[in-house]
């Protein structure tokens, strides 16, 4: 009895070890993935600053920003989907979603994707007609299939035409996102909604092809 | 952090804990040397219609390499077959010819009010001891208050997924008994033990009316102060079920009866300090992995009809040719901690495989961990309505 008291101990003090160590090695390791993530949105950033840049260029040399603007615009969407993944990734685990550090790494990204998007509008406005841009409103609070569908269809799109997108929660607490939400008049109850170059707005799920012949095959 | 999360961790700790404490125990654990006093063993075999199995198991007894007396009882349930014919060409075996049809365990009740000897064992005709097994079994009954020890069994049948998952259940099965007997939480018996005859005539015949008849006579065993033991070397072999279905069955009835035993035929046993290996090692760590196997199935329903929600869904608005793509591996505190246990619990196999000297295979291992803890959470399921209708006493 005194020495199944002694393994008893012993195997208590083992396990509590390794599990703290554990929880703490953990936390450490998430905290440099949430790193990783904000140098990419930091890096990112900057292309986009040089592409608003050439843009406000645009009076002085239409033809030559223009085609910069046209060949550069594309490749930083994909580098958005890239760090989206990353985050939605992160999104998936519960004490990561919870943190103060998840809050800042996702707000950056939501801002950097509107803004990508602004940018979106006004090369669509000034050099490219065929470019189509979506603004994308779905809820992160409440399980919504139907938004994750749209999710799965926007993706496929963006690879079959040129569409620039922007999905924006609007259960987000980020003012810019309340004032989307306000100026679209929008609430959770009605998502996914689509906002297609400013002037068409879809609510609900909505099948591929029909997505497809309105955003593709303008 | 949700329940989920709270649920998942503690498992993982309780799990680190008890491997460490399997661990520890296994280090320190002794066999018992064969006695030098000569038991007389009675051998009480109950049959219905076993003319395949019966001769094996009556020349397996014979072949013993045990010097002391030895009986062969075997106690026909009415069989239809040949079962008679073939144990009447066995001169030196008894054969006693139940009236009625009423199932195993009277059979052994008839039988043990011929038994005479100082020991005795309820084989069943598809299992069967290795020659030295019950020489070596003697030496636990040289202590006094030992009431039961069993053998090491091990799967005889080993073709197919289902007994391929059996026989590494089995094997951790020897070494959490023999554990459990360190600590004196052993609560049961099985188709190759020996019992101490004067101990079971004391404690009174097995229960009819029970489930798990093998549970209920070691419990009553331990109310009445004796020991149950486990050994290690001394190998039996038995046939175990081959199809999901006759495993369910059989599980409903084991898993159901460890409930009912626990809970409800002996509940006058639970939280007393004089149980302690039973009511603060073995029921705490049994019932918080029930729980958890509720929790699993739960889980794994809910997940799975969202699933099919959202795939029908998906496929019928989208044109995506999707294949299932897993998400990177992403080394999350839990993915770390689920290493660090499945570590220490690669590491408790081994020190095992060391103790028993057998060989498993690695794939088997695998597919045991991955597979038979959704299988086994299944069965607790299914288990549970039936210990519920139990209220006097278990219906078969």
């Amino acid at each position: 009895m005194e020495k199944l008291r002694k393994y008893i101990l012993f195997s208590f003090i083992l396990s509590t070890v390794i599990f703290l160590g554990g929880i703490y090695i953990g936390y450490t390791m998430q905290g440099n993935e949430i790193n990783s993530t904000s140098v990419d949105i930091s890096s990112i950033k900057g292309q986009i600053g040089e592409l608003e840049i050439m843009m406000l260029m645009n009076s002085v040399n239409k033809n030559l920003t223009c085609t910069y603007l046209e060949d550069n615009v594309i490749p930083v969407q994909n580098e958005l989907e890239n760090v989206r993944k990353k985050v939605v990734i992160m999104e998936n685990d519960v004490k990561l979603r919870n943190s103060k550090e998840y809050d800042e790494l996702a707000e950056n990204l939501i801002k950097l994707r509107i803004r990508y998007w602004m940018l979106g509008e006004e090369i669509r406005k000034n050099c490219d007609q065929n470019l189509t841009t979506i603004l994308y409103f779905y809820t992160m609070n409440q399980k919504c299939q139907d938004c994750d569908i749209m999710g799965y269809e926007l993706t496929d799109l963006s690879s079959k035409c040129k569409v620039i997108i922007a999905p924006i929660p609007v259960d987000s607490k980020i003012d810019l996102v309340r004032t989307f939400d306000e100026y679209y008049n929008l609430s959770q109850k009605e998502v996914p909604v689509l906002i297609i170059n400013q002037n068409q707005t879809i609510k609900g799920l909505i099948n591929e092809n029909e997505l497809e012949k309105i955003v593709c095959h303008r | 952090m949700n329940i989920f999360n709270i649920v998942v961790l503690s498992s993982v700790y309780i799990s680190l804990f008890t491997f460490f404490l399997w661990m520890f125990i296994l280090l320190d654990i002794k066999e018992v040397k064969p006695s030098k006093k000569k038991y007389s063993i009675t051998f009480i075999v109950p049959t219905y219609n076993e003319e395949k199995n019966i001769a094996k198991t009556i020349r397996s007894i014979k072949n013993l390499d045990y010097d002391g007396e030895k009986k062969i009882l075997v106690v026909d349930d009415m069989s239809t077959d040949k079962t008679k014919e073939v144990v009447k060409k066995f001169k030196d075996v008894k054969f006693i010819q139940k009236g009625v049809h009423n199932g195993k365990v009277p059979s052994i009740n008839l039988g043990l009010k011929y038994v005479n000897t100082d020991l005795f064992c309820i084989l069943d005709a598809d299992t069967y001891f290795e020659k030295d097994a019950i020489k070596k079994l003697t030496g636990y009954f040289d202590d006094k208050k030992v009431g039961a020890v069993l053998a090491s069994l091990k799967v005889e049948n080993k073709k197919g997924l289902i007994p391929r998952l059996q026989e590494i259940e089995y094997f951790f099965s020897v070494f959490l008994r023999k554990i459990q007997s360190y600590y004196q939480g052993l609560m049961t018996t099985h188709g190759a033990t020996l019992f101490r005859t004067s101990a079971i005539k004391e404690v009174g015949e097995f229960d009819v009316n029970n489930p798990t008849e093998d549970m209920d006579i070691a419990l009553r065993l331990i109310k009445k102060g004796y020991k149950i033991e486990s050994d290690l070397n001394a190998s039996a072999y038995t046939i175990v079920p081959t199809t999901f279905i006759k495993l369910l069955k059989q599980r409903m009835r084991w898993y159901g009866g460890f409930i009912y035993n626990s809970i409800i035929k002996h509940r006058d046993m639970l939280f007393k300090r004089k149980y302690f290996g039973l009511n603060y090692i073995s029921y705490p760590l049994s019932y918080f992995w029930i729980v958890l196997a509720f929790l699993m199935i739960y889980g794994i329903t809910k997940s799975a009809i969202l699933k099919t929600i959202f795939y029908t869904k998906l496929i019928l608005n989208t044109n995506i040719h999707f294949s299932f793509v897993l998400n990177p591996f992403v080394l999350s505190t839990l993915t770390l901690l689920s290493i660090l246990s499945l570590s220490v619990f690669l590491l408790m196999v081994y020190i095992m495989k060391g103790k028993l000297k057998e060989r498993i295979s690695i794939v088997s291992l695998a597919l045991y961990i991955v597979l038979f803890s959704i299988i086994s959470s299944l069965f607790w399921v299914f288990s549970i309505p039936k210990v519920l209708v139990a209220k006097k006493g278990w219906k078969n």
